[in-house]
């Protein structure tokens, strides 16, 4: 017995027709329940219409969209779950205080050492090390700035006291 | 209100297909009747859309076979039923006038009820509608390789049981 010869003799049989009485009565019921359940269905509201958008949108690979929605999910808990908690926020809050305080106090400091001529530093420890490698044509020629002048003054009271 | 004209087409198309496919896996009329009344109830809710069925065929007998799976599980085990439909089961072919073609006829039907209703499924996709295995495997939503596996025992059966009377009336 040949198989594709076998297989051709089945194809060949033929199924009972469907009785012809079915085609009205089935269209009939599904025309009733149709109506039936078009009557109870809500009328067309945007939402519905976003449904049926989304639908046709999503239709072609739900699964992959559903994935996509999925990775964003565990990326938004993930990123949820890597924020400060309250008392690591707070302890955060409390050290910028204490760091603007401290800058505050720093300044206060400065400007009083400014107003204090007696407290100004020594010029010898005022000059900045890289001065000393200045070639020394062009310290001679140098405009003395305020700040020096101030350092003299401080250095001849000193000497004549 | 007259009956939407794709609901019509639609039956004028595929009735005739689906009522095989539908009277092979229930061996009833009565239940055909039903599931193909389920099926166009459900097709007048809610009309088939062109942009998101490709295959209308394929899809309408996918919508069938799992109509009977559900009627299935609603009634008994799938067990019960396959015995119940081995053992008393409606005619699915026409009649044929030849004596010879009746009598195969006859033995093929029978032979398709003892089949398993998982491979009867496959072999009358694979037969009667002339579908391939992948379009099998969408429309039955099982592994191609099961499909092909499926009507290849299914095949082999018919051809064990058959095999005398096809020679004799060859």
């Amino acid at each position: 017995m040949n198989p594709d010869e076998f297989e051709q003799r089945l194809r060949k049989e033929a199924f009972r027709p469907i009785p012809p009485e079915w085609r009205h009565e089935l269209l009939r019921e599904a025309r009733l329940d149709g109506a039936a359940s078009a009557g109870l269905a809500p009328s067309p509201s945007p939402c519905n219409g976003l449904g049926e958008w989304l639908r046709d949108w999503l239709w072609p690979a739900p699964a992959a969209w559903a994935a996509l929605a999925a990775c964003w999910v565990a990326v938004l808990i993930l990123n949820r779950s890597a924020l400060p908690s309250a008392v690591e926020m707070a302890e955060t809050r409390a050290n910028a205080r204490l760091a603007l305080a401290y800058q505050a106090a720093v300044r206060e400091f400065n400007a009083l050492q400014l107003d204090d001529p007696a407290s100004a530093p020594r010029p010898s420890a005022a000059l900045p090390p890289r001065r000393a490698a200045e070639p020394s044509q062009a310290r001679m020629h140098r405009q003395p700035t305020p700040s020096t002048y101030e350092c003299l003054e401080t250095v001849s009271t000193q000497q004549m006291a | 209100m007259p009956v939407a004209p794709d609901l019509e087409r639609i039956y004028d198309d595929h009735a005739q297909a689906l009522f095989a496919f539908a009277l092979d896996l229930t061996r009833s009329e009565a239940d055909t009747r039903d599931l193909l009344q389920e099926m166009f109830r459900r097709l007048a809710m809610r009309p088939l859309r062109e942009t998101t069925v490709r295959d209308e065929r394929a899809f309408l007998l996918r919508m069938a076979h799992n109509l009977w799976v559900d009627q299935i599980r609603r009634s008994t085990s799938r067990e019960r039923v396959r015995d119940t439909l081995a053992a008393a089961s409606e005619p699915v072919f026409a009649p044929a006038t030849n004596p010879d073609s009746e009598t195969f006829r006859r033995e093929l039907d029978a032979a398709l009820a003892e089949l398993p209703p998982e491979q009867r499924s496959v072999v009358h996709l694979k037969l009667w509608e002339e579908m391939t295995f992948e379009s099998i495997s969408r429309t039955l939503d099982i592994p191609l390789n099961t499909a092909a596996s499926r009507y290849r025992y299914a095949l082999d059966k018919l051809r064990v049981r058959l095999r005398p009377l096809y020679e004799e009336i060859q």
